[in-house]
């Protein structure tokens, strides 16, 4: 259980007389990609008092360049002489793992490039808060797991909604008893994707700045369009896996959680269909899709993308949706049962809070590396399955083993492009 | 007074209502022709054969009459079905929207009518009527497709006969539904193959005659698929998850029925399938085609439905056999083109055995084989070997090994067949492959665990190359045999990949400890070796976290030189510790800087069992972080025997304080003591102790919370009060309503209140809060009533409204606003139900005024109700709204509602001028009610016009209505008079005289016209008629 009330006062160890910490005592944080999600991490951390950016790492030169004058403007204001500089910036992050007073870094990178950094900033010693889903295939998340086991660093993962009050809540419900026997669960995923696109596409220029072989890094070699890099590379399989994957470490996460099995894996994917784009020249991952997740301890998680967006769980005791910002339960009593102190609840505060108090305290996030694994392999499976024409998928959760599937355990895993390697 | 029942105005106000904003059309439409294409698809999918010979020459008439929504579909369809007849031979057609066709003589000449797609058809001639009923009856038949359902509004028995009625359509045109084939094996089914099947269109939830019992089901929605799921929409009606879509009956009378709901679509008639099933079915319905139509539910035994497998769209029609036709298309293939072939090719590779699967190998090779294949073209093909690949593909494959572009792919491919020959190729592609390649080879061959490659692996980790030592140094780790570990540890690599080997040789040994017991002891020396103080800290913790896993020897001592080092990621391993171990560990933890001590402590709260005397030794620490920390480690983990301690901690100032009152909260299993301790407790203790078992529900405790609410002592009961209200079941419902009685502050008064409506909430039963409300209404003082008026509010049900209307009837006037007020805070449909009578039975302006608007907020507020619910809610407050301000308000708002509704009613508000006479006709007016679906058949609807006079002047207004044989009652309101009428039987030449109206020059006029009585309807009215009189008096305030 990360929940502690315990971490309510422990911040205050860091903190000087004045109530913010010591710029010697803050943690000093690089961040590596600050476009779309790293950009809003960045904008919002600069804000921190136990935060320092040191360091700006983005294959976009100009994204990273501006993003370092953000920072400093915003520390400068805050300098008594009204200037600051101290913001290092770069278009490999490898420079920056290597700067000996980094002590955390931040990762929002395409999803085809979460392993190689996270293992190699863990194997640095760095602390890490890392953007979800976390791996681009199972066996990408196992080292990624292995790393952060073996060299003992803080490691968060960005599912926010497990510091989200009315997720907090409906957790509290259900691992408490107060929704009673759970009866079925379902996650509302959204389908789609993609910008709209047409064949044929113009030949394009990389543009100034932009290291494009560094932002296809691992992936295979395919050439430049504006409408495959930013944030529509999730649409593309070598660099993502869709609507699914962005999102099952949200709801599906939380309904793992939410029901306790968010530390195993499942046992089989069940009724897995899906529909694929037909004549779209660059993105193929699944438009609609639906699957079932079947735990061995008899849990099964319904998932689909035609559901309403959240989180149904019905009980014995009565139901509840959820989703951000929306909280609705079948009978108003639910609305107000008090959830006994001694059970499992939550100090709420959020998912940046969480993880820098743990990297003050030493404790495990609330969303650790080893179940957001667990979560975003089931995404994993299921597109395993979509993609081999599979209705049903047998998994071995504890060797973490495809059973009896041979075409699909050759989609297991994806090989790196030359020089990249995973380091196992 | 009356009130609105609850289930009526919560159909008013829910989600159910009415059809609107249905492009309406009368028949005679012209459409356009279908484009040549389409028909050529059209005839190429209707089958050569029907499945039965017509006994003799059939006439089918293709009905398509659109008196609702029109179909586009519709021309297509008349094409598909003309097709069907001519390719077959089974029928001719005659298409027609003629009423004119349903009289004994026309129909004599067909076998058949086929509903298509026509909607809203009254038949209300009744000669049309019995010439249809009289033709089943001849032993004809009737078929329906797609809308055919969507008719006879005011003829139930026709609605009975085709099987069911329209209810919405959850499924849009644009969704692909899976679709369950129910009688796999009814000749109606066989072009199905006995397989469910997905399909795009536009799907029906069909309710009222619609049952297994009467009808044969033939195709349903298959709803075991989540993708069919809308239970999210609201729009869902049917309780047993039964939505059909085809089926077939004989009817008592003789004749018999074909229905399909497929059809909204026009590309449902170019598919071969479905065409395949009209045409049985009409085969069936005509007579020719011999059918089993015993009703679904009285078969034994029960057919086994074949439910849709895979999904896969029937239009698509992408089969095996297409292969080479999407390869051609495929093979000019490049980047930034159409991806329509790859997607087809790719979908068979999914949805082929492995028979097919070989047809797609051996297909690929040879187009790989082929010059000028692009780049982008060859990348694909390796993808699509991933899947299909077998070891003919693995020399092809290989021989791309010297380019390095596209060699990449080929790696990749090689890599995942996972054969031994895919492993040789690799190993012996190595020395000849593009040099870019070799690290990705030399990696790829490390996962696939070649030991053959340890000798040259271990001479490539010393290489020049960085990227292929340092690949072939990861490589001998992820071998991860005693051999490869051996060879990585003599090589000498460069200073720069000093920190990958270790890693690596940590890979190697953890793989080793993991999988392979008889060789711990190589591992354990590899961990040893990497424990040294010159390795980075973080391969120095991995080391010493594997020789702890491996429970080796020196384990601890090496653990204990890394705290000594002060190394920070070594707190992660403290929960890995043996009891020992740990105990050799807490005489370091109190040398430690505190912020480092935090995190040791933190991470032994998780060891096995729980090092419980570290804890409670660290309690008396001096640091108040360290403190604070072993604190709350035992809140979580200790148990009773903590108890004193932390209470005792409690006492005390500042965070610590704060820290153990948390941890009292969350300490397990002390709530009996708790419970002991407050029966004894006093001053701040008995506060604190009120507090925890609060915190903690002990529901237990509720009376001695109950007991300290009547305290002398104000924050014992103020405490008490509190703790009460958070532990109270709906068993202390009356005790927590007495707690109003007796409150002395107005902190007390607050707090008692939230214990009301929290314990209100918390009830389960409505009806039993209700009870428990009014008895408490009779002893609580004034003062502190109004919470109770709220939980009675609040609670939504019949009996609570009938409770409020108990107490407006005996309040005078401010009471009676109050309960106003509380109404107009609930917002639930209950309360804007009494509101909106409130409103209309108003006692005073303010009465009026405080309904009114708390009716219209809860229109505007409640988050259920779509646009069309809110605009008949606001249609429905109009005539009541009397102030310029409320009139202007609900038009406000029905601007901004932007539905059929709505869009409608604004034109007919538009005041019309009342001159020398005017004719209200009742439909040109605008119809309302307090709830459910309204319209002229419909009890309980009303209707109002708005006119304004050019002139004042006295107007005489008459009623007319049509001749059904009997006079009607009804009420006719204008500005708030009501004056009773009675229509006679036959009125269109002598109307019924309704009074006489004085009206101002300019004024707007509401006209409201409502039928008198439960049962009577507007529908027989015609119009009122005003006529100002020729001697006008002079004009008075209406």
């Amino acid at each position: 259980m990360a929940a502690s009330s315990a971490g309510l006062f422990l911040p205050n160890i860091l903190r000087a007389q004045n109530g913010t910490p010591a710029p010697s005592k803050r943690i000093n944080l690089g961040c590596i990609g600050v476009g779309n999600m790293g950009g809003t991490h960045v904008r919002n951390l600069v804000g921190e008092s136990r935060v320092q950016i040191v360091g700006i790492a983005d294959v976009d030169l100009n994204t990273g360049t501006k993003m370092k004058a953000f920072v400093e403007e915003a520390y400068a204001s805050r300098m008594p002489a009204g200037t600051y500089k101290g913001c290092f910036v770069t278009q490999d992050f490898r420079e920056l793992l290597a700067r000996p007073d980094i002590d955390a870094v931040m990762i929002a990178v395409p999803d085809h490039w979460h392993a190689l950094p996270l293992i190699m900033a863990a194997q640095a010693g760095k602390h890490i808060y890392a953007e979800k889903p976390l791996s681009l295939t199972i066996p990408e998340g196992q080292a990624m797991v292995r790393a952060v086991e073996q060299s003992g660093v803080i490691c968060q993962i960005g599912s926010q909604q497990r510091s989200g009050q009315e997720f907090q809540r409906v957790y509290e419900l259900v691992q408490n008893g107060l929704l009673g026997e759970i009866k079925r669960v379902r996650v509302g995923l959204p389908g789609g994707g993609g910008g709209s696109i047409q064949a044929p596409m113009a030949e394009e220029k990389v543009p100034d700045g932009f290291n494009y072989d560094m932002w296809l890094g691992p992936a295979p070699y395919a050439p430049y369009y504006h409408a495959r890099c930013p944030y529509e590379w999730r649409w593309i399989f070598d660099y993502s896996g869709g609507q699914l994957t962005d999102w099952i470490g949200h709801h599906f996460d939380c309904a793992a959680w939410m029901t306790g099995v968010s530390a195993m894996g499942p046992v089989a994917i069940e009724g897995a269909a899906a529909v694929f784009p037909t004549d779209n020249p660059l993105y193929n991952t699944a438009q609609q899709f639906a699957f079932q997740a079947r735990y061995a301890n008899g849990v099964k998680i319904e998932v689909s993308s035609a559901l309403r967006n959240g989180i149904v769980i019905d009980g014995s005791e009565g139901s509840v949706h959820v989703d951000r910002g929306v909280l609705e339960f079948s009978s108003p009593s639910l609305q107000v049962v008090p959830v006994p102190s001694q059970g499992k609840t939550f100090v709420r505060r959020s998912h940046w809070t969480n993880f820098l108090d743990c990297v003050v305290s030493g404790e495990t996030p609330i969303c650790p590396i080893q179940e957001a694994h667990r979560s975003v392999s089931v995404a994993h499976l299921a597109n395993l399955a979509f993609r081999t024409g599979r209705s049903r998928l047998d998994w071995d959760p504890v060797a973490q083993r495809l059973i009896n599937a041979p075409d699909a355990e050759r989609l297991f895993s994806r090989d790196y492009r030359s020089p990249w390697q995973l380091p196992v | 007074m009356k009130i609105l029942s609850h289930t009526f105005a919560l159909s008013a106000l829910g989600a159910v209502l009415l059809p609107a904003g249905l492009v309406r059309a009368e028949p005679g439409i012209q459409f356009p022709p279908v484009p040549a294409d389409a028909l050529q698809k059209m005839k190429d999918a209707a089958p050569d054969k029907a499945p039965a010979r017509p006994i003799k020459p059939r006439k089918l008439l293709v009905f398509y009459r659109t008196q609702g929504y029109v179909h586009q579909s519709i021309p297509y369809g008349i094409e598909a079905l003309k097709i069907l007849g001519q390719k077959t031979g089974a029928f001719t057609v005659v298409a027609s929207d003629d009423m004119a066709m349903f009289t004994p003589q026309k129909l004599a000449e067909f076998d058949g009518v086929l509903f298509l797609s026509t909607t809203g058809l009254t038949f209300e001639d009744p000669a049309t009527r019995k010439a249809l009923l009289d033709f089943l009856a001849s032993g004809k038949g009737i078929m329906g497709i797609h809308a055919a359902t969507d008719n006879f509004p005011s003829w139930p028995e026709a609605r009975e006969i085709m099987g069911g009625k329209f209810h919405g359509h959850p499924w849009g045109g644009g969704d692909t539904e899976a679709v369950k084939v129910d009688d796999p094996k009814n000749p109606i089914n066989l072009a199905f193959g006995g397989k469910g099947f997905w399909i795009k269109d536009e799907i029906y939830q069909i309710d009222e005659a619609y049952s297994r019992d009467k009808q044969r089901v033939l195709l349903s929605l298959d709803m075991s698929k989540p993708q069919n799921d809308r239970s999210a929409t609201g729009q869902i009606v049917r309780t047993d998850n039964d939505f059909p879509i085809a089926w077939i009956k004989k009817l008592p009378g003789g004749g018999r029925v074909y229905y399909c709901s497929l059809g909204h679509n026009n590309e449902i008639f170019e598919t071969p399938e479905i065409l395949r099933h009209y045409l049985a079915g009409i085969q069936f319905a005509l007579g020719d085609l011999k059918v089993d139509a015993t009703p679904s539910a009285k078969l034994s035994p029960q057919p086994v439905a074949a439910t849709a497998g895979e999904i896969s769209v029937l239009q698509e029609k992408i089969r095996i056999e297409s292969l080479d036709g999407w390869l051609a298309k495929f093979a000019t293939y490049d980047f930034g083109q159409s991806r329509e072939a790859i997607s087809a090719i790719s979908f068979l590779t999914r949805n082929t055995d492995s028979e097919g699967r070989a047809k797609i190998e051996t297909a690929l090779l040879a187009l790989l084989a082929k010059p000028g294949l692009s780049y982008a073209a060859k990348d694909q093909i390796c993808r699509w070997l991933v899947l299909v690949g077998t070891d003919k593909s693995v020399a092809p494959l290989a021989a791309l090994l010297t380019d390095e572009k596209i060699g990449t792919m080929a790696v990749y491919a090689l890599f995942e067949l996972r054969l031994p020959s895919a492993v040789k190729a690799l190993r012996q592609g190595l020395s000849s492959a593009a040099p870019f390649l070799k690290p990705s080879i030399v990696g790829s061959l490390g996962r696939l665990g070649d030991t053959a490659s340890v000798p040259v692996f271990a001479n490539l980790a010393a290489a020049q190359s960085v990227d292929e030592a340092r690949a072939a140094i990861i490589a001998l780790g992820a071998i991860g045999t005693p051999d490869s570990l051996t060879a990585l540890g003599k090589a000498k690599v460069a200073p720069a990949l000093q920190t990958a080997k270790g890693w690596a040789l940590l890979d190697g040994a953890s793989r080793i400890a993991r999988d392979t017991p008889k060789d711990t002891d190589f591992a354990v020396k590899v961990f040893q070796s990497l424990t040294a103080p010159t390795n980075p800290p973080p391969l120095q913790v991995a080391a010493v976290r594997g020789l702890l896993l491996a429970k080796a020897d020196g384990a601890v001592p090496a653990y204990l030189n890394l705290v000594s080092a002060s190394t920070p990621q070594a707190a992660s391993l403290a929960s890995l510790l043996s009891p020992k171990a740990i105990s050799q560990l807490t005489g370091k933890l109190e040398k430690m800087e505190p912020a480092t001590a935090v995190k040791f402590l933190n991470r032994l709260a998780l060891a096995a069992p729980f090092p419980k005397a570290v804890f409670a030794r660290v309690l008396a620490a001096q640091d108040p972080a360290v403190q604070i920390t072993a604190i709350g480690v035992l809140g979580r983990h200790g148990d009773a025997s903590d108890l004193p301690a932390l209470l005792s901690l409690s006492g005390k100032d500042g965070d610590v304080a704060k820290a153990a009152a948390a941890a009292l909260e969350t300490l397990p299993g002390i709530d009996a003591d708790l419970r002991t301790r407050l029966k004894a407790a006093s001053g701040p203790e008995r506060l604190l102790l009120l507090e925890t078992v609060a915190s903690r529900v002990d529901r237990d405790s509720f009376p001695l919370a109950l007991a300290a609410a009547g305290d002398t002592d104000t924050a014992v009961r103020l405490a008490g009060i509190k703790a009460a209200g958070r532990l109270a079941t709906s068993k202390d419902l009356t005790a927590i309503l007495g707690l109003l009685s007796a409150v002395k502050s107005p902190q007390e008064k607050t707090a008692a209140e939230k214990a009301v409506v929290t314990a209100v909430r918390a009830a389960r039963d409505a009806d039993q809060v209700t009870d428990a409300v009014v008895a408490a209404l009779k002893t609580t003082p004034p003062e502190v009533q109004r919470v109770l008026l709220v939980a009675l509010a609040s609670q939504d049900t019949p009996k609570a409204a009938a409770a409020l209307n108990d107490l407006l009837a005996s309040r005078d006037a401010e009471g009676r606003l109050d309960i106003i007020r509380v109404l107009s805070g609930t917002r639930n449909p209950t309360a804007a139900a009494m509101l909106y009578q409130l409103a209309i039975d108003s006692r005073t302006p303010t009465e009026h005024a405080l309904a009114m608007r708390g009716y219209l907020d809860y229109l505007g507020y409640f988050p259920d109700l779509n646009n069309c619910a809110r605009s008949a809610g606001y249609l429905a407050a109009f005539p009541w709204a009397l102030a310029p301000k409320e009139t202007d308000l609900v038009v406000n708002r029905l601007t901004k509602m932007d539905c059929g509704e709505s869009r409608d009613a604004l034109k007919k508000l538009e005041p019309r001028a009342l001159d020398a006479d005017l004719e209200l006709r009742v439909d040109d007016g605008i119809f309302f009610a307090a709830g459910g679906e309204y319209n002229k058949r419909t009890p309980g609807t009303g209707v109002y016009w708005r006119v304004k006079p050019q002139k004042a002047g006295t107007y005489k207004v008459e009623g007319f209505q049509n001749n059904d044989g009997s006079p009607h009652s009804y009420r006719v309101t204008v500005a708030g008079k009501t004056t009773p009428i009675t229509v006679a039987k036959d009125t269109h030449d002598a109307p019924t005289a309704v009074g006489e109206l004085p009206l101002e020059e300019g004024s707007d006029v509401t006209i409201l016209l409502q039928p008198e009585g439960p049962t009577e309807t507007l529908d027989r009215f015609q119009k009122l008629k005003l006529t100002r009189t020729p001697t006008a008096p002079a004009p008075q305030k209406p």
